[in-house]
């Protein structure tokens, strides 16, 4: 008996060992299995985050674009406005120094008209000035990459936008004086017209 | 006894075939001339020139650029004051509501 027992009890524990070895090596690969499969959806869980992180700053960044867009549009439509205004101005101006001029020839003292026609052209180029800020002032794509950098943006483009409109009803304003100024000399001029006309009238 | 009628007799199976594929055949016929009828409506279609509305001129610059070019006092002093020059950022309120 016991030397059968000697002879099988090694034999049944070295069976349990190499049994017990076995499920180890099976539950290391489970859960490395495992992990590996975490570590694929962490993966996947973050390519998916960060594709959806592109698709929404791609959006925002075009918005942001179309607002920019928006925003240069109107300051090109504002500064073609300014410039006609200019123009106008500048072509009334002509009109008046050719109005000068004959008043001149006729012996009518426009030396005030003068004087504030030139300073009505200086306010002219002075508003010229203003609006080619104004002209200057779009908005870079490149530099504003959000909705409150346009916003802000948009509010000194709006400041200058005021200056130079400031500046167009100062020139207008000096040029409205001009024309005040010499509507003295030109109601003088139409009377002594009349009188002249009267005389000739009478003689004939 | 009963008497066996010819009259009576169930149709033979190529009659019920050529019965069963008619239908058939007009309903192939009719989805054809369905898709035919779409992709021709989608060529004339592709084809037409795309209307592209052409931005409308801005009335503000245009009243700007018209005035008279006689140098009447009358007709200077009517052209000065045909100017609204409060008018001439139109659109800035526009504007910043679509930055709110």
């Amino acid at each position: 008996m016991v030397v059968v027992a000697l002879c099988v009890l090694p034999v049944l524990s070295l069976a349990e060992t190499g049994a017990s070895t076995t499920d180890t090596e099976k539950k290391g690969t489970i859960r490395d299995e495992i992990e590996a499969k975490k570590e694929a959806l962490k993966q996947e869980a973050t390519s998916k985050t960060n594709a959806l992180k592109n698709s929404v700053e791609e959006r925002r960044q075009n918005a942001v674009s179309k607002i920019i867009e928006r925003v240069n549009k109107f300051v090109d439509t504002v500064t073609i406005r300014y410039d006609a205004a200019i123009s106008r101005l500048e072509t009334l101006t002509n009109r008046i120094e050719s109005r000068i001029a004959k008043m001149e020839a006729k012996n009518v003292d426009v030396t005030k008209a003068k004087e504030l026609l030139t300073e009505a052209q200086e306010k002219i180029d002075d508003a010229k000035i203003s609006v080619t800020s104004v002209a200057g002032a779009t908005i870079d794509t490149s530099l504003s990459t959000t909705t409150t950098a346009v916003k802000k943006d948009f509010e000194v483009i709006k400041i200058e936008m005021e200056n130079a409109k400031e500046d167009i009803k100062a020139a207008h304003t000096a040029l409205v004086d001009v024309v005040n100024s010499l509507k003295s000399g030109q109601n003088k001029l139409e009377k002594m017209e009349k009188e002249n006309e009267a005389s000739s009238t009478t003689e004939n | 006894m009963d008497t066996f009628n010819l009259n009576q007799m169930p149709p033979m199976p190529s009659q019920m075939e050529k019965k069963s594929v008619g239908p058939l055949i007009a309903v192939i016929v009719i989805l054809a001339l369905i898709i035919i009828g779409g992709l021709y409506f989608l060529k004339e279609r592709s084809s037409q020139p795309i209307y592209t509305p052409t931005p409308a001129g801005d009335g503000i610059t245009e009243s700007l650029n018209t005035q008279s070019t006689s140098d009447e006092l009358n007709s200077i002093e009517a052209d000065l004051n045909a100017i609204d020059l409060n008018n001439l950022d139109q659109g800035a309120a526009a504007v910043e509501a679509e930055l709110q």
